[in-house]
């Protein structure tokens, strides 16, 4: 069977049904109901198929920044940080007052903190309300003050 | 960097390489953003996250990817399996089918004035909608074919079947497409 469809496809690559000699038409009306059936057969298959919208049909560069961010996190190939540093500057990013979940948030930096100190690479994962938020340690402060920014409004709005 | 083969990229991917991950991905994004494109019924934000988690799983587990295996085949596989659990997660299809009456255009008139670059619009619309009437196995095997340029073999690791079985569901979507799509031939030939 996968011989017939080989053969159909080189016959149809090259030959519309009227230049099928006689076993070559027997072959096809086994596949196809009439003549008309085979010729659009073998005119798809000399065209093929265009190749259109492909100039338009890009990701969003931004994918690439977040994917290049997300693999110097995880083979810690930024700069070191020290713990102490890491703890000062979640809380110089946010303000406790601004936030008003003072309990939460120092909880969720103290926990950040202890996970630090395991963590192989200069990412930890913060828990804040049953969320969590990858603060890059390597990241300067206005990156990580975004983040927090952007995690407490989509958490506690 | 560039010259290294997919392969040699994921070796030095895994050893932490920057440059290596930057450059498969230039090399296969766009090929990847539109195979999803194509099975999402052309959903780019859905798309972009389908990208974006694949790279992810070269980030977090480049360890995964055996280097005596082709790379591409390998990438593809994962494609599949994820529209695959796209489908039955949500139901896609269903909501596709939907979608075609929705989106439905007019067939092209054979006017010869018709821009060329309409009526390839055109064509893509009713290609799209026509490999919607098909089951899954055929609209992938056809996008993998056409639209990511994959050879039969690999077609046939991709999908874990043979290559016969590819070369049978390619042919019966050619049929299937030319039969519906015949009204183009006019446009095409003018």
């Amino acid at each position: 069977m996968n011989n017939t469809f080989d053969k159909i496809e080189e016959l149809a690559s090259t030959k519309n049904y009227s230049q099928l000699n006689a076993q070559e038409k027997d072959i096809v009306s086994q596949h196809f109901d009439s003549p008309e059936e085979y010729d659009d057969f073998a005119f798809f298959t000399q065209n093929g198929i265009p190749q259109i919208n492909s100039g338009h049909d890009r990701p969003s560069e931004e994918i690439k920044e977040k994917l290049l961010f997300a693999f110097d996190s995880r083979n810690g190939s930024a700069k070191k940080t020290t713990k102490l540093g890491l703890f000062a500057g979640i809380f110089s990013a946010v303000s406790l007052q601004q936030l008003g979940l003072k309990t939460g948030i120092a909880a969720a930096a103290l926990i950040g903190t202890t996970l630090f100190i395991n963590e192989p690479n200069n990412s930890l994962d913060l828990e804040v309300g049953g969320n969590t938020l990858l603060v890059d340690s390597s990241s300067s402060m206005d990156t990580n003050q975004h983040l927090v920014d952007s995690f407490q409004i989509r958490s506690f709005r | 960097m560039v010259n290294q083969n997919d392969e040699q990229l994921m070796l030095a991917i895994a050893a932490g390489n920057r440059s290596a991950f930057s450059v498969l991905y230039d090399r296969y994004s766009e090929k990847l953003f539109r195979f999803f494109l194509k099975m999402l019924n052309n959903n780019k934000e859905k798309a972009e996250d389908f990208l974006q988690d694949i790279f992810m799983k070269l980030v977090e587990k480049p360890h995964l990817f055996n280097p005596d295996n082709k790379f591409s085949t390998w990438i593809y596989s994962i494609a599949h399996n994820m529209c695959k659990n796209e489908y039955r997660k949500m139901d896609v299809r269903k909501i596709m089918s939907n979608n075609v009456g929705d989106q439905a255009v007019e067939k092209p008139c054979n006017n010869v004035a018709q821009e060329k670059k309409v009526d390839l619009g055109f064509f893509d619309k009713e290609l799209q909608d026509n490999l919607l009437n098909l089951d899954e196995d055929k609209q992938t095997t056809f996008n993998l074919r056409h639209h990511s340029g994959l050879s039969i073999k690999e077609i046939a690791e991709i999908m874990l079947c043979s290559e016969g079985t590819v070369k049978s569901r390619l042919f019966y979507t050619h049929k299937h497409l030319s039969k519906h799509l015949s009204h183009f031939r006019n446009i095409s030939e003018k």
